[in-house]
């Protein structure tokens, strides 16, 4: 037993069968959150660009007709998915971790329970009856 | 052994006996065990920041949305004196630079340092027209005195100029568009402070790039600031449509 004993002079902490023991050496880091780097093409970057512009363009359209109540969700889902693809492709979440996609969605998601809940006050009060 | 020379002689710092066994990259810091660890890291870390970021600009658009609601003439009239065309051509520019920040990442990945310089400065290039194009903006803004406070003037709202398709406010309601210019400049000009912030960094990383210190594998600098500058690029995605059309029509 006292053959595989890690001392300062004995460097690498093993176990009886000679496993490497030790939690600082790489070889041993088996995180599933450390995925594969992935460069992403300046085609993709490129396709990206042109479905910004031309959402861009679109919004630009959208609130030159009268659409009556539907101008302002158009502008918004508009909005919402130009920023989706900025977020997917050139902040590359698509080939992020899981810990970045939960991280980067619950921070959003939070976002949206605050608007949520602050909606909720202004729409539930009795305005001007207090 | 005495305090006294405890502290003149420290004892020697226990090195952990990994630390010398494996090679590491230059840029990786001793608290990490891999490069990848640290790298991701770090893209969590600003992620957590512009999380932050997001409620900051998220009060602004809150505060927006029921102001909107509750004075929504007033702010239809502001929204259609601003220079839509001006804006629109804003966006653009904006798209562009994170288009050549994207790419700048991209040549650090590839370990092109002159693709590097040329997208760092072409980036810095863009947030300059946009900031330009934004001051003959707010310059407009001031002559019109339509800018709130003491020499705000809402007789542009009350009689619309000729040719002008908005329906004339009262005075009442003229007066609300203060509070439409005021979102306006707190959030347009909180966007450009993001924006001078960028610049001044982007200096500094085209500086740093100079010898070669990211076109060498240590890519997470420039990816991080890839993110700031996408996502003040995102702010304005909203911004855009949020206060240049309301209603054009």
């Amino acid at each position: 037993m006292s053959d595989h004993q890690a001392t300062s002079q004995n460097l690498t902490p093993v176990d009886a069968q000679h496993h490497n023991l030790d939690v600082h050496d790489p070889d041993n880091v088996t995180n599933p959150e450390h995925v594969a780097h992935h460069i992403v093409s300046p085609a993709v970057y490129g396709m990206i660009f042109g479905v910004l512009m031309l959402g861009t363009l679109l919004t630009v359209g959208a609130s030159m007709v009268n659409l009556g109540p539907f101008n302002a969700p158009i502008a918004i889902g508009i909005a919402v998915t130009k920023a989706v693809f900025v977020v997917l492709f050139f902040m590359h979440v698509k080939y992020s971790s899981r810990l970045v996609k939960l991280t980067v969605a619950a921070g959003f998601f939070t976002f949206l329970i605050l608007v949520f809940m602050s909606l909720l006050d202004y729409v539930s009060r009795a305005w001007g009856q207090w | 052994m005495s305090i006294a020379s405890t502290i003149t002689h420290p004892p020697e710092p226990e090195i952990h006996p990994s630390h010398d066994v494996h090679e590491h990259p230059f840029y990786q810091k001793h608290h990490f065990e891999t490069a990848e660890q640290q790298r991701e890291a770090a893209s969590f870390g600003m992620w957590l920041f512009l999380l932050t970021e997001i409620m900051f600009f998220g009060g602004l658009f809150f505060a927006y949305l029921l102001y909107r609601n509750w004075y929504y003439e007033a702010f239809v009239s502001a929204s259609n004196s601003l220079n839509m065309p001006l804006g629109l051509l804003n966006t653009i520019v904006l798209i562009s630079s994170s288009f050549t920040m994207a790419m700048a990442v991209h040549s650090s990945e590839i370990r092109d340092l002159k693709k590097l310089k040329l997208f760092l400065w072409l980036t810095i290039l863009l947030g300059f027209v946009f900031l330009g194009i934004k001051t003959v903006e707010y310059h407009d803004k001031f002559v019109e005195h339509h800018v709130p406070g003491a020499s705000f003037d809402i007789k542009d709202f009350v009689n619309p100029p000729k040719g002008s398709l908005d329906k004339p406010l009262t005075v009442d309601m003229a007066n609300k568009t203060q509070i439409y210019f005021s979102l306006y400049f707190a959030m347009t000009g909180v966007h450009a402070l993001h924006m001078i912030i960028g610049i001044a960094i982007l200096f500094v990383l085209v500086w740093k790039a100079r010898t070669g210190l990211y076109t060498s594998g240590y890519v997470q600098p420039i990816e991080n600031f890839g993110l700031y500058w996408h996502f003040v690029d995102i702010v304005w995605i909203f911004l855009f449509p949020f206060l240049y059309l309301i209603n054009r029509h």
